[in-house]
């Protein structure tokens, strides 16, 4: 009988999450990516729900994997340079299903209010988030910012993913005994990796909403935008929009009057951080001196 | 797509629709269509009109209110209450406007396939 491995639980959203593999390298991967959603400090809280998913390498009749979600196939052909973002994947769809308003975006505590970053793929929110924790914010969340029914940004420590060749990538402390097979497309980092960071996990109130645009060549800038725009780009961010409707649309209106709202010009991740932290009132801190 | 709107007409907002109005630092507004789930930013000029989409102002009447408010040339207003009428209309956004009926599910798969966009499958 083959042996299987199991990661978790991992805390997503309200629900508690087991990965089971049948490959010990690909076990040893996930328990790395994902061991800031496994933290045994994490609030007591109450998972309402237990997910199951089985990623599983097969060699017959090609070298491919598998995903299973509760017994449910999802993928059955995956290429293993992919077979880890399509697990994040996952997860995120659980959170997507979990919470009501969600927003596509990373989000930062600067002093003890949360900034979201929000924006496409490739727009560098990512990356900010990432040098901002490193620098002194809290790592609230990546890719899925859910608020409370009172507004407040819910934490969701999902691993980053970076590309090649960026700033944070002499910051990661990745295990030289991990296989590197599965990561093809992306970096799957731990915030926690990147070394002296602060994972948020309490509600935090909403302080800036933040639409930043990387392009290298550009002079780096922030300007308030106008509240218009800034909520017609919020709606195209809001993945609970098409399933919930009018009283996500009405949260995320009131969301974007009661904070201010910028247009965040990257091309430098530390300049950019300076002048976020200075539109909302705080100074950046020295790699490693956390507040 | 409806090209005039009679003068005794009364335009009115469908009920599917939501809008958020800001009028702080500059007038506009967002509406979102539960049906299409879409969403579309009007203008200053657009927003003049919407406001008037109340089921009980004839366009007539709508164009006589932006003449007397905003002091503008009766021979240009009737035009520009036409125009951002038939955009209303084929966006779907008033009563009676056929609208772009959605797929919630293929639009909403569209969204979350965004969050972490999916690879290719090999």
């Amino acid at each position: 009988m083959t042996h299987r491995s199991t990661v978790g639980p991992l805390r997503v959203a309200d629900a508690w999450v087991y990965l089971h593999t049948n490959d010990e390298s690909f076990a040893d991967v996930l328990a790395w990516c994902f061991k800031d959603l496994a933290r045994a400090d994490l609030p007591a809280g109450t998972a309402n729900t237990t997910h199951h998913f089985e990623v599983d390498h097969e060699e017959s009749p090609w070298p491919h994997w598998t995903l299973k979600r509760d017994g449910e196939t999802r993928q059955h052909a995956l290429d293993e340079g992919y077979v880890l973002f399509h697990v994040q994947w996952e997860l995120n769809q659980i959170v997507l299903e979990r919470r009501f308003t969600t927003i596509h975006a990373a989000a930062v505590e600067v002093d003890g209010s949360c900034v979201i970053l929000c924006g496409a793929s490739m727009s560098g929110k990512t990356t900010l988030a990432g040098w901002m924790a490193v620098h002194g914010a809290g790592y609230v969340a990546d890719e899925i910012v859910s608020l409370t029914d009172e507004g407040s940004a819910l934490s969701y420590h999902r691993p980053l993913g970076l590309r090649h060749g960026g700033p944070l990538e002499p910051l990661i402390s990745r295990p030289a005994s991990l296989d590197n097979r599965f990561e093809a497309y992306e970096m799957v980092v731990p915030v926690s990796s990147l070394g002296g960071v602060t994972l948020t996990d309490d509600p935090l109130p909403v302080s800036a909403v933040v639409f930043p645009q990387y392009d290298p060549n550009s002079t780096p800038d922030i300007q308030p935008v106008l509240k218009s725009v800034a909520f017609d780009r919020l709606c195209s961010n809001l993945p609970g929009l098409a399933r919930h409707h009018r009283p996500v649309f009405l949260q995320a209106e009131a969301l974007i009057r009661r904070v201010p709202t910028f247009d965040l010009r990257i091309s430098d991740a530390g300049i950019a951080d300076e002048m976020l932290r200075s539109a909302v009132g705080s100074a950046p801190q020295p790699r490693g001196c956390m507040s | 797509m409806k090209q005039v709107f009679g003068s005794n007409e009364m335009p009115n907002v469908h009920p599917d629709v939501t809008t958020a109005l800001f009028d702080d630092d500059e007038l506009a507004a967002v509406v979102y269509d539960t049906r299409a789930d879409a969403t579309h930013r009007l203008s200053a000029e657009a927003v003049s009109v919407w406001l008037f989409c109340d089921g009980r102002t004839s366009v007539a009447a709508m164009a006589d209110e932006l003449i007397d408010i905003f002091g503008l040339a009766p021979e240009s207003v009737a035009a520009d209450v036409q125009r951002a009428l038939a955009q209303f209309w084929s966006l779907g956004l008033l009563r009676g406007s056929s609208g772009a009926e959605g797929d919630h599910s293929s639009k909403e798969a569209t969204l979350v396939d965004r969050v972490l966009a999916r690879p290719p499958d090999p």
